[in-house]
């Protein structure tokens, strides 16, 4: 019961997989940029073919990969009948009534979705090749340099640590609490507002509660362990960068690169 | 009014590749006005059996009858809610469901979701809090401000307030000081005697099983082994050599009997008396 | 060599409610000492100060001589390895490998000897082969077993459990009883368990009853049951074993057994005697 796949990460072993969360988050922020340089179409075709190229080589299963678009589906149409109402450029296509479809509008919603379909995909990248914790663990070490300024990165990315680890029990707890309340008559599903609130009362004031007794524990055990906030430790894992995690680098610097000549080209 | 499992198997997450059979063709039928303990190991059903006492569940396969009410799969199950005031399940480790601001408005908390007025749900609640031993000067404290057993014998309060007939608890006792056991044993007992309610208790606890109550259920990777009176289980020997730890009276009267005592009593001062008059020559 | 050694020890969360009072003993190294009493009598709160978790208002502990205070603490904190009840709240590793890190990371291992050392006290613990687990697929009893090699990992010369099986279900208890059982054997370390648990002294080479945050008695197992009333009293049970010979003795039957089997022989024996 605890088999969640969280964060869309697929557990599976590929050249990917076992790059260093440092190198894939950075090209990952590259790629991002390079999206949103005004390249037009040709742009985002290479950029597109470097980015399935990854998926591909990541052995994503193409329903997995749709999956990422499925709660854009909304926002899409959104923006579709937003732009079919106020962009009036181009060829009028369809006229129904007081309805005025133009090409431009049509044509400025699908640019967008362009470019909206490649970040999803990029970051699909990063989150589905990505364990969480090791999300974590890059995520410090590039926050590092930060230090001089006082941001507490390793206290952060311990934070996030723990706090992914307690998730699957959070879950756990939260169907314990919800059953020992239906146990006594709430109804989580139907109900006047009164008791919709009730209902959510019984759930989250226990869940804190047991929140706070946790977190004091912890610090108990961790007090106890020899951890103080702030002083130096040793780290178990330790991140190194091998020649993969060079080329994923110098391929994305390199489209990053040709994006910007090609938009100021253009 | 009855209790009864007929072919029961329920089936946790059906549609995925984990999925786990947690109950197997369960029959069984549980004792009304009667204490019963359910056992075995963890992961053997006990709390998906539970369950479906208050329909929390319904069965995958199979039915199950539950007083007035019977739970199918498939059937849109009406009227369940009702059934939760008649079959009180409190869950392990309950002083974590308090959330209320005073005690007796937690206890009261129950009894106002099935429709009591505020009048009437305190007065039931008082009456619970009566029950488990917390007086007047506990009403208006906040639940947080007490311990753990103290905490419990709260969110058991908050059962008893709904008057259910049937009361099932999981693992009443666990974490509690023996003190704080003998106090819920004698709760239950009260309960049973003098108020007829059917109790199901789930326990790791074989003395309490042995010592408290009328029947056993013991259930095995989701299938029930055994049905029956708690005494016969332990007594006979029924399933020896299943890592099921006997109770230490009748552990000691098997070991008598092994080094060739004659004794035809599983009471242990009856045991002691005869084996002392043997060794007296009396 | 006295190892813990506690005087007049003082401490209360409110002025008005004194949790412990004038608490006092001394243990030997190596010993096995159980510590028994009600939820309120202030086992853990004794616990957490031992473990330095808390400050007493009054008195003092010395651990191998040393006193224990807000500046010796630090250092003194890998000497005294402590696993708590709660077999979640003390997990704080992704997986049995990270946990048992943890404590490592905090002394300042090197990075290159951690390895070594997880699989050494994994192996301890017979977690050996569930390194890459996550907690949330491992029962109490393996989880508290990850507890205690987190803790032994840092070399301890005193080990504390504060109610660590109580919320274990039978077969968790013996798991890490016999872990225990296994540490005291090898002498090592210098045991405290603190439990409502009364059948867990009858394994220990000291047992302190605390009741009302005072110390009750403090004695060996085998004289401290010698009176059964003198608990009873108090609202705690005797060892089933220290029954049934307090039952016989009621027929001038003295019996010696520590355990059922043993005591079925004994009897056996004095009949063929006879």
């Amino acid at each position: 019961m605890n088999r969640l796949v969280f964060g869309r990460y697929l557990p599976l072993d590929t050249p990917i997989h076992r790059l260093d969360p440092r190198a894939k988050i950075i090209a990952m922020l590259i790629m991002l940029v390079a999206i949103f340089l005004p390249t037009g179409y040709g742009g985002y075709i290479v950029l597109g073919l470097f980015i399935l190229g990854t998926l591909l080589l990541a052995k994503m299963p193409f329903k997995f990969v749709i999956s990422a678009f499925k709660p854009m589906t909304f926002m899409i149409i959104f923006l579709l009948i937003i732009n079919i109402f106020s962009i009036k450029e181009g060829r009028l296509l369809l006229a129904y009534g007081f309805l005025e479809i133009y090409s431009g509008a049509l044509l400025q919603t699908f640019y967008i979705v362009v470019r909206l379909f490649l970040m999803i995909m990029v970051t699909t990248c990063l989150t589905a090749t990505t364990k969480p914790l090791d999300l974590t663990l890059g995520i410090e070490y590039l926050l590092k340099p930060l230090k001089r300024f006082k941001v507490p990165a390793h206290e952060i990315a311990m934070m996030i640590s723990i706090a992914l680890r307690f998730i699957p029990l959070i879950i756990e707890e939260t169907m314990r609490i919800m059953n020992a309340q239906k146990s006594r008559g709430v109804d989580y599903e139907e109900g006047k507002l009164k008791d919709k609130i009730m209902a959510i009362l019984s759930l989250i004031v226990p869940l804190f509660a047991v929140a706070f007794q946790r977190a004091d524990d912890l610090a108990n055990a961790m007090e106890a362990r020899g951890y103080i906030p702030g002083h130096e430790r040793t780290r178990y894992k330790v991140l190194k960068y091998h020649s993969g995690d060079y080329i994923l680098l110098t391929i994305a610097s390199l489209l990053l690169g040709s994006m910007i000549v090609w938009s100021i080209v253009l | 009014m009855a209790i009864k499992f007929k072919e029961v198997s329920y089936i946790y997450a059906a549609d995925m590749p984990y999925a786990f059979k947690a109950l197997d063709h369960i029959d069984l039928e549980f004792a009304m006005h009667k204490k019963t303990a359910i056992i075995g190991e963890t992961g053997s059903g006990k709390s998906t059996l539970v369950q479906h006492l208050n329909a929390l569940l319904i069965p995958s396969f199979g039915e199950v009858e539950v007083l007035d009410h019977e739970l199918k799969a498939g059937l849109k199950n009406k009227g369940l809610k009702a059934l939760r005031a008649k079959v009180g399940l409190v869950f392990q480790f309950s002083e974590y469901q308090l959330f209320e601001e005073s005690i007796i408005k937690d206890v009261a908390f129950g009894p106002k979701n099935f429709g009591d007025d505020e009048a009437t749900a305190l007065n039931k609640a008082q009456k619970a809090l009566t029950l488990v031993g917390l007086d007047a000067t506990y009403y208006e404290r906040s639940p947080l401000e007490l311990s753990g057993g103290q905490k419990r014998r709260v969110a058991i309060a908050g059962i008893l307030a709904m008057d259910p007939e049937v009361i099932v608890l999981d693992e009443p006792t666990a974490g509690l000081d023996p003190k704080g056991t003998r106090a819920m044993l004698s709760l239950f007992e009260r309960l049973n005697r003098d108020f007829d309610k059917t109790i199901i208790i789930v326990t790791h606890d074989n003395e309490i099983v042995y010592h408290h109550c009328d029947n056993v259920v013991y259930l095995s990777k989701g299938k029930v082994k055994y049905s029956g009176a708690a005494k016969t289980f332990f007594e006979e020997g029924i399933y020896e050599g299943e890592d099921l730890l006997l109770p230490k009276d009748v552990q000691f009267i098997n070991a008598l009997k092994k080094q060739g005592f004659k004794l035809d009593t599983f009471d242990l001062d009856q045991a002691i008396k005869e084996t002392a008059k043997v060794l007296k020559n009396e | 060599m006295k190892l813990i050694e506690v005087k007049d020890l003082s401490f209360s969360y409110d002025e008005n409610i004194p949790v412990l009072s004038d608490i006092s003993f001394a243990l030997e190294e190596g010993t096995y000492t159980v510590i028994v009493g009600h939820n309120g009598s202030g086992k853990s709160t004794l616990a957490k100060l031992l473990a330095g978790l808390l400050a007493p208002n009054k008195g003092e502990i010395k651990i191998g001589g040393t006193a224990l205070n807000a500046d010796t603490i630090e250092s003194m904190r890998a000497h005294i390895g402590i696993v708590f009840q709660n077999p979640d709240n003390q997990f704080i590793g992704s997986t049995v490998r990270d946990d048992i890190a943890f404590g490592l990371e905090n002394h300042l291992v090197p990075s290159v000897k951690m390895d070594e050392i997880i699989n050494t006290y994994a192996a301890y613990v017979s977690m050996q082969d569930y390194l890459d687990k996550e907690p949330s697929s491992l029962s109490g009893g393996q989880k508290q077993r990850v507890a205690i090699a987190g803790v032994l990992a840092m070399q301890p010369s005193i080990l504390l459990l504060d109610e660590a099986t109580s919320m274990l279900d039978p077969k968790g208890r013996k798991e890490v009883g016999e872990l225990i059982h296994a540490l005291h054997q090898k002498k090592q370390l210098t045991i405290l368990s603190i439990t409502h648990d009364i059948e867990e002294t009858r394994f220990a080479d000291n047992v302190i009853v605390l009741n009302k945050g005072k110390i009750y008695r403090f004695a060996k197992a085998e004289k401290l049951f010698e009176n059964p009333d003198d608990l009873k009293n108090i609202g705690l049970d005797i060892p089933y074993i220290y029954e049934l010979r307090a039952k016989y003795a009621k027929y001038g039957i003295h019996l010696r057994s520590r355990d059922i089997e043993g005591m079925a022989e004994e009897l056996w024996q004095l009949n063929l005697k006879k």
